[in-house]
């Protein structure tokens, strides 16, 4: 759900949820590596410029700066990751999760967040809290949008479930949204 | 009554006149879209050209970091730094179009008559052309060319 009072002021804005089964304990997927790797070696700085002229990143450009951010500074997710890329000369691989997050997004342009489902309270929703738009449970703020998640709640080797969610602004299309949160799935699954 | 074409809100309200901001707000979001599409081809443009590497500089008005709801003067002062970004942007871009220009001039002059330009080099940058190469005068066969005043044109890859 977003708050009406976001919701007119970025028309076109959806929360996508999905709540997943997961197993954690498992080492990182040799598969989700290579692909990884495959991904970064097709990335260039021409690549990562070009990107602003790609629909979904240009719908995230716009968001950002309809919501006082400047896209140039707070990079877009897919616009971030092609960056570290170029930084670090290669998608560094961090942990199952982390991994699987940044392949649907090089996948698909769409940023997904995964929670630790137990410590979350009800369905999530875009709220105003202080003039920060922020992702929030029914008690607490659990990201900022846009934004990184907090550490507490993030998925360990003992979650059984994650909640994973998307917020997508207008002009992303509905099937980009869906699929990152399959692809997100399917590969942490049991 | 019709609401106006422009709305300064930041005047004081003038009796009779209805103040519709969410309709100005959604029309400066719409400029702000046009805007960031203008300035990805200016930004995409400049980037083709390996004549003209710059970092990309953020716009001016961007201040808190953290996504809100940007008031109505807000989301102004942003439209107004990307207006004033693309025109920089664009006056840059103009100015190294005429560099390029000349620059090709000069390749034809010196292709027409090379001995008029001993050893002057173009590169393919400054051309607005990828590759590290270029043009360079030099006279055939070492020095007796150059007594001679036997010149001719080069072009090297210049990659190592």
């Amino acid at each position: 759900m977003v708050d009406p009072e976001v919701e007119a002021d970025l028309p076109g804005i959806v929360l996508w949820e999905l709540t997943t089964p997961v197993d954690l304990r498992r080492g990182r997927d040799p598969f989700v590596r290579d692909r990884l790797r495959e991904l970064a070696s097709r990335v260039t700085g021409g690549v990562a410029i070009e990107a602003r002229h790609d629909e979904i990143v240009h719908a995230y450009r716009v968001a950002f700066r309809h919501t006082g951010l400047d896209p140039d500074v707070d990079r877009t997710p897919y616009e971030a990751a092609l960056l570290e890329r170029l930084r670090h000369g290669g998608f560094r691989s961090q942990d199952v999760v982390t991994d699987a997050l940044l392949l649907a997004l090089l996948d698909t342009k769409v940023a997904v967040t995964a929670w630790d489902a137990a410590l979350l309270h009800g369905p999530l929703r875009v709220v105003l809290i202080d003039g920060a738009i922020v992702l929030a449970d029914e008690e607490q703020a659990v990201a900022p949008l846009w934004g990184a998640s907090a550490e507490a709640l993030l998925p360990t080797t003992s979650t059984a479930e994650v909640r994973l969610a998307a917020v997508t602004p207008g002009g992303v299309p509905a099937v980009a949204a869906w699929e990152a949160l399959d692809r997100v799935a399917d590969l942490l699954a049991p | 009554m019709a609401p106006p074409a422009t709305l300064l809100l930041d005047d004081a309200p003038h009796p009779g006149v209805v103040l519709d901001e969410r309709s100005a707000r959604a029309t400066l979001r719409t400029q702000l879209r046009h805007l960031e599409r203008e300035l990805a081809l200016l930004t995409t443009d400049a980037f083709r050209d390996p004549g003209d590497r710059r970092p990309i500089a953020p716009t001016a008005a961007a201040g808190r970091r953290q996504a809100h709801l940007p008031t109505f003067a807000e989301l102004e002062a942003q439209r107004d730094a990307l207006i004033a970004r693309i025109a920089q942007e664009r006056t840059h871009r103009a100015a190294r179009r005429d560099e390029i220009a000349q620059t090709r001039a000069l390749l034809e002059e010196v292709r027409r008559a090379p001995e008029l330009h001993p050893y002057v080099r173009i590169r393919h940058a400054d051309l607005g052309e990828p590759g590290c190469g270029g043009y360079q005068v030099k006279p055939r066969r070492g020095i007796i060319g150059m007594l001679a005043g036997w010149w001719h044109v080069k072009l090297s890859s210049g990659c190592p």
